[in-house]
């Protein structure tokens, strides 16, 4: 949780203070923000536009004299009719246009992108490097990607719609369960760029944020070594720690033997436990692996049925240490 | 001619009782039990988003919980849209001034119409009852399979959507059927009031979109109590396709919104300019083309939503397109001032606030609109800050501007005009406060339905907060200028706005319970003030 709040005090980083957008930091964004810099000016110029003769009408024409009459009752113009309908066409087919060329480069994936694989699910992003056999995970999770390389994210969701937002690179698509979306980007700026969800998906939404972190190549290659020396050789107990705020069980239990939306891991371990229906079962080995594997399968009491399956994210070594982490929580 | 016939007793005291308003036909009390109806659900829905500003004070936990806060924006969207503002206009201002602006006694179905009242009733204790079997916490959207997997009366609420939807349909038949039947001898298409031109196109889509939310609602009901894959890909279901079904009707809905509020302000323009509405037949023709349009752009409220680029393309082309009879309908408002006698009296500020905040509402619409920008816009507060605009910048302040000027027309009492102009002020100053922050924030990246969020957002979540405080007074305050006038109020003369419709030439303020002494006869167009006297 901690590293939660720390993420939330973080900047988005801003190009100024009076700036109407965050920082561009990849290739879509400069071709998206002229476009928007542009709307903004010619919608304040439509506005005063038709808001300014209303206000000068509204002075000049005021009524002095209580049943003073119009000065001409004139209902229309052909000329000036056809001008206003005709002119805002070209100006809307002109943001159309430019509009669906950006859009069209948003989705147009490089044949030399690098391909990274984002699952969804309640409330962090998992990410996964085929190529380098990491993945990292958890809310406030650090996606490493290189400065200047495409990457193309391929993306699908482990229960409800999702959808991957980074405002500084102005790209967002929904992350859907049971299908694969995908988009693109390539970072122009070295830094740290928040990832938002950005499609309303329950009670910590708004916590489902994680880091894209920008780094020149030759760091994120130290990055991508650091990364995979990282969990290989982690006692399983320590492993199995690591496991559990990274996977996220901490969003669902806790360890101090507080209910939250699952049961505490507190002392659960080798005793009974009540499930919905009549059956009670003992917490063990092959219970823990069920139920990270098939989290429907046995329902404990009083609890809602929405856990996710960790099916293919886990390792067996890290099962083990899961259920090694789970048996030292007396 | 009217003034003889001032002893008659109007349709307030004719009938005495409980019951008279309980169980009348009379399309004035009915909309006026529409009318108390929806503002007690619109200060309901308000008091939700008071109190959701309020949390958001500050980033994490500031009064409630993270769920909580999700149930109170859900309730704030669901009562605000199915409760206050698809019924608001037509069915309260709509019901009382219809019949009377085409010459007649009542509307088609009078019946019908009392049914569709209490419809709504039984469709809001509904909703209302979600909260005891545990308040939902989808978003008014129910965007499935979230809606599925939930916990919550979501069943419920979506329920009480489906049997509104009924009410909204009656209403739209009632009032179709009423334009094409019961016009006065004399009254042509091209006579009408604008209003009613507006309210006609409303009513078309109302019977013609309402019934796929009810499909849509129905289904989904069906997938969550009796697990058939409709929706939900764990059944075998498709997400997205909730999406097309629900913004199907959501999108039409949002027309459902605004051509009413278009409506009021085509009456207050002219009338407060007493001068002769400028493109008259492209102001109704537009409404008609707005209502037909509407129905094919609902695929923008999902550019990012794994929707081909190619759907993409054309819905972004199509809602281009509908933005045209909007601007059409903007630059004539204008032109109609143009060398009026232009007055500004109460209903006439909330015409020029409608048609401040409409202009920004409608203009950030084109943002939204154009492709690459929706994508980093979307789902952020740019987004709710723009509907807002719409639906409260444009539709409220035109329903705000009706009632304040059909005021006397239905109660018989003017309002204190400083109070009312005061009432405008404070409503249009709080509402900028509170939403325009909220265009900033949105392009800088804030997402929407945030329990949490960065630091750096706080200044503008703070600002927001104060100005929500001063729109709520705002709204308060107009409440208590209309409620001061029943008991103070000066008695109305029949045409306190030497307005040119039927309502204020034909009948005395307030009406009697038959509407009018005589079958009046139409024998010039709506706004023709320089033959008011002539036309009886």
């Amino acid at each position: 949780m901690d590293s939660v709040k720390e993420l939330l005090s973080m900047r988005l980083p801003v190009a100024s203070t009076m700036s109407w957008l965050p920082e561009a930091a990849s290739t879509a964004a400069s071709s998206v923000d002229w476009l928007f810099y542009f709307l903004i000016w010619s919608c304040v110029g439509l506005f005063l536009l038709v808001v300014v003769p209303v206000i000068w009408f509204s002075i000049r024409y005021r009524r002095k004299i209580e049943g003073q009459k119009a000065l001409s009752q004139v209902d229309h113009n052909v000329k000036i009719e056809a001008a206003w309908t005709l002119l805002p066409c070209i100006y809307l087919a002109f943001l159309f246009y430019w509009g669906f060329i950006g859009f069209v480069d948003l989705y147009t994936i490089p044949f030399n992108a690098k391909t990274l694989r984002v699952i969804g699910q309640k409330w962090n992003w998992t990410v996964q490097y085929p190529d380098d056999d990491i993945s990292v995970s958890g809310q406030g999770a650090v996606i490493g990607v290189p400065l200047g390389q495409p990457v193309q994210l391929i993306m699908s969701s482990q229960d409800v719609i999702h959808s991957f937002f980074v405002p500084n690179f102005r790209i967002k698509q929904d992350v859907l369960p049971g299908r694969y979306s995908s988009i693109w980007f390539q970072a122009t700026k070295i830094g740290e760029f928040p990832v938002f969800c950005t499609e309303y998906c329950g009670d910590e939404h708004s916590k489902m944020l994680a880091i894209i972190k920008v780094m020149p190549q030759d760091e994120y290659q130290e990055w991508l070594t650091k990364k995979k020396g990282e969990d290989v050789g982690l006692p399983p107990l320590e492993l199995g720690q690591k496991l559990y705020t990274q996977k996220a069980c901490n969003a669902c239990h806790t360890l101090d033997g507080t209910p939250k939306i699952g049961p505490s891991f507190k002392g659960i371990y080798g005793h009974m436990t009540q499930l919905e229906g009549m059956a009670a079962v003992k917490v063990d080995d092959g219970y823990i692996r069920e139920s990270i594997l098939e989290p429907q399968a046995k329902i404990v009491k009083g609890y809602p049925p929405v856990m996710p399956t960790f099916k293919g994210q886990l390792s067996e070594s890290d099962i083990n240490a899961l259920i090694e982490f789970i048996k030292s929580l007396k | 001619m009217v003034a003889n016939h001032l002893e008659e007793e109007s349709y307030l005291t004719s009938k005495k009782g409980i019951s008279s308003w309980l169980f009348t036909l009379d399309h004035k009390r009915i909309g006026l039990m529409y009318l108390v109806s929806v503002m007690f659900f619109f200060f309901m829905g308000g008091l939700f988003a008071i109190l959701l500003r309020m949390e958001l004070w500050s980033a994490g936990e500031t009064i409630v919980k993270a769920k909580q806060y999700n149930q109170l924006f859900t309730l704030h969207g669901a009562i605000m849209v199915f409760l206050v503002i698809i019924p608001g206009i037509p069915a309260s201002l709509g019901n009382f001034v219809l019949p009377l602006q085409l010459g007649a006694k009542d509307v088609a179905f009078p019946r019908i119409n009392l049914m569709s009242y209490y419809i709504y009733v039984v469709g809001a204790l509904i909703a209302l009852s979600s909260l005891f079997v545990g308040a939902i916490d989808t978003g008014w959207t129910f965007y499935t399979p979230y809606s599925i997997t939930t916990d919550g009366g979501v069943v419920v609420m979506v329920f009480a959507a489906f049997v509104l939807g009924f009410s909204s349909i009656f209403t739209g038949v009632n009032f179709i059927a009423t334009v094409h039947k019961l016009r006065a001898p004399g009254m042509t298409w091209f006579r009408m009031p604008l209003f009613i031109w507006g309210i006609y196109a409303t009513a078309i889509i109302q019977i013609m979109a309402t019934p796929v939310l009810a499909i849509t609602l129905v289904l989904l009901i069906i997938e969550r109590v009796f697990h058939v894959g409709i929706f939900d890909p764990q059944l075998g279901g498709d997400p997205v396709l909730f999406q097309h079904f629900f913004w199907f009707y959501s999108h039409p809905a949002v027309y459902i919104m605004i051509l009413p509020g278009m409506a009021v302000i085509s009456e207050l323009i002219t009338t407060f300019s007493q001068k002769r509405i400028f493109g008259y037949k492209a102001i109704a023709y537009s409404s008609i083309a707005i209502a037909v349009i509407s129905f094919l752009v609902w695929g923008h409220h999902m550019f990012v939503s794994g929707q081909s680029e190619l759907v993409g393309m054309i819905f972004s082309a199509l809602t281009f397109l509908v933005a045209i009879p909007s601007g059409v309908k903007m630059f004539n408002w204008a032109a109609t001032m143009y060398q009026g006698s232009i007055s500004l009296a109460t209903p006439m500020l909330w015409a020029m606030g409608f048609f401040l905040l409409f202009a920004i509402g409608g203009l950030t619409g084109c943002f939204l609109g154009t492709l690459s920008i929706d994508v980093h816009l979307h789902d952020t507060y740019f987004v709710v800050a723009h509907f807002h605009y719409v639906m409260v910048g444009g539709t409220f302040m035109a329903f705000m501007g009706g009632i304040f000027y059909w005021w006397p027309k239905m109660t018989g009492k003017m309002y204190n005009e400083t109070m009312g102009v005061w009432s405008v002020i404070l409503v249009v100053l709080g509402f900028n406060l509170t939403f325009f922050v909220q265009f900033l924030m949105g392009a800088q990246g804030m997402p929407r339905r945030y329990y949490h969020y960065l630091d750096q957002f706080q200044i503008y979540h703070q600002i927001s907060t104060v100005g929500s405080f001063l729109l709520g007074f705002g709204f308060l305050f107009s409440v208590i200028t209309l409620l001061v006038s029943l008991k103070h109020g000066k008695k109305a003369p029949p045409n306190p706005w030497h307005a040119a419709t039927f309502e204020w030439t034909e009948t005395a303020s307030p009406p009697i319970e038959h509407n009018f002494h005589h079958q009046p006869i139409c024998t010039r167009g709506p706004y023709e003030y320089d033959q008011i006297a002539k036309s009886v």
